[in-house]
């Protein structure tokens, strides 16, 4: 309701511009593409530098501490200061990693984080690409970052980065089994994998209210699937220092900060999008109601991350295999048996 | 049996669970403890025991008789007194004394030995200065704190 007319008015601006003066009219769907990769890119750099100051803040009291204060009102330009200090800083590279794999992993880990923000339905009509396979999309790219972190591990040469990367690797693949089978039942039901489809079933009942049992594997999952605690073993500082980034540094280390970060916030609108109703709300715009549930859904994981401790490796393993994906594929067989049924 | 058994576990479990967030949420609500050190700072107890000062006597000035006892139990040797002798004086003269407060440990070593009153820790603890001179203490800028009278040792 916000973004969708400023968008359009763009366009046909543009459009204006290309007939005027007689431009190629390629040049049309190309200023809106890298109008739209601005607007993402600008978007995720703006709401990582907020995630980061609220992950400080609430973590903060929820120990009874202020966190940041001191730079701007309670500490909010602090994550800016934290980012010009970060690029500043050099950018090291182990004598013993391997240098081509070691310098793209760190891009490799945040490009999907990117391209899945095509996909989300941010608003009415504001979504960029509103594709006929969107959830299907969202899951395969969004997998693609195991690779840049394995990569990265490997690369590092260290012994830390590579149990890091193994277990990073081993965890998010076992855990996309069950998130992927928890959102099947919303497709389901919505009978499309179109995101905008989705929202538009929802528009009387949220999903949650049919799926419960699959809004919470999908909780579970996907607190998994972007290593937050009670699931960071994959970072886990008292065993492994941290993981397959110990040996990353400068913009290479805060391109994996990023990407931790914005993934952790794709996964809320994702869960949003999927079981809360998307950006439906009464009165207000749609883009409030959809910043308003996701923000929701990441204070609950930071709020799982002091709550609950770490769990070991094989517990994490066997969790997964033997509980969360049985209880997918009975939420699945009941979904289906009920659509059968009635 | 076991299913049941299972069953009852993952109940218990789940409701633990929901415990600690419980919990969690209670710390969040409550008001942070943490106090704003230069902006605020905490109420101090009337007998902190602080920096080492010299007690003034009823003329004012210090009460030490040059004893050395306090030097002899300093444990970081910070302090230095010079004395001599004077007919028809007993004991010694204090012609200086002076303590080292970036030696010092706060241990109240010397004004526990101290048999004249003369000595006693004042609730002062922001001791940085630019200089490291600043920090050797005379008598006069020994004797510029005083504590309050009923908590003389
Ligand atoms: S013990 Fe007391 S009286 Fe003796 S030298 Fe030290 S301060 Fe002076
Ligand atoms: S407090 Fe301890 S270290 Fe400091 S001057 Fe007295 S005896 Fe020496």
């Amino acid at each position: 309701m916000i973004i969708h007319p400023v968008l359009s008015w763009l366009n046909e601006w543009w459009q204006g511009v290309v007939a005027t003066y007689g431009l190629p009219s390629c040049f049309v769907p190309a200023a809106q593409m890298v109008v739209h990769a601005i607007l993402i890119g600008g978007f995720i750099a703006v709401l990582v530098l907020f995630l980061i100051w609220l992950t400080r803040k609430v973590s903060a009291h929820i120990q009874q501490r202020f966190g940041p204060m001191r730079v701007g009102w309670h500490g909010s330009v602090q994550t800016v200061a934290d980012a010009l200090k970060l690029m500043q800083k050099e950018d090291t590279t182990p004598r013993s990693c391997d240098r081509p794999v070691f310098n793209i992993a760190p891009f490799l880990a945040f490009a999907p984080t990117i391209v899945a923000f095509v996909v989300i339905p941010f608003g009415d009509g504001a979504i960029i690409r509103d594709l006929n396979i969107g959830v299907l999309f969202l899951f395969a790219i969004t997998t693609i970052n195991v690779i840049g972190v394995i990569s990265g591990g490997w690369a590092s040469g260290s012994k830390y980065s590579l149990l890091g990367g193994f277990r990073s690797a081993a965890q998010l693949v076992s855990y996309e089994v069950p998130l992927v089978l928890s959102a099947l039942g919303v497709i389901m039901l919505a009978g499309s994998m179109k995101m905008g489809a989705i929202v538009d079933a929802q528009s009387r009942i949220w999903f949650v209210a049919y799926q419960p049992l699959a809004f919470v594997i999908y909780i579970i999952a996907a607190t998994a699937e972007v290593n937050r605690t009670p699931f960071d073993i994959p970072e886990a500082e008292q065993e492994i220092v941290a993981g397959f980034n110990v040996e990353y540094s400068g913009m290479k280390f805060a391109m994996f900060f990023l990407a931790e970060f914005a993934n952790m916030f794709l996964i809320a609108a994702i869960a949003a999008t999927l079981f809360l109703g998307g950006w439906r709300g009464p009165w207000l715009p749609g883009e409030f109601w959809f910043l308003a549930k996701s923000f929701a859904i990441v204070l609950l994981l930071m709020f799982f991350r002091w709550t609950y401790p770490r769990l070991r490796v094989d517990q994490l393993m066997s969790f997964a295999w033997k509980f969360l994906l049985p209880l997918a594929f009975l939420n699945l067989i009941i979904t289906g048996l009920i659509l059968v049924l009635i | 049996m076991r299913v049941f058994r299972a069953i009852g576990r993952l109940v218990k479990g789940t409701w633990w669970l929901f415990v600690g967030m419980v919990t969690t949420t209670k710390h969040f609500l409550r008001r942070a403890i943490t106090i704003q050190y230069p902006k605020e700072r905490f109420e101090q107890w009337p007998r902190f025991r602080g920096r080492v000062a010299m007690v003034a006597g009823d003329d004012g000035g210090h009460k030490c008789t040059a004893c050395a006892q306090c030097i002899r139990v300093c444990p970081a040797a910070c302090i230095t007194l010079e004395r001599h002798k004077e007919g028809g004086v007993k004991g010694f003269v204090v012609d200086g004394y002076v303590i080292d407060i970036g030696l010092c440990i706060y241990c109240g070593l010397c004004v526990e030995v101290c048999n004249f009153d003369a000595l006693a820790m004042v609730p002062e603890y922001e001791m940085s200065v630019y200089d490291k001179a600043e920090l050797v203490y005379d008598i006069p800028k020994l004797l510029s704190r005083q504590l309050e009278p009923e908590f003389k040792k």
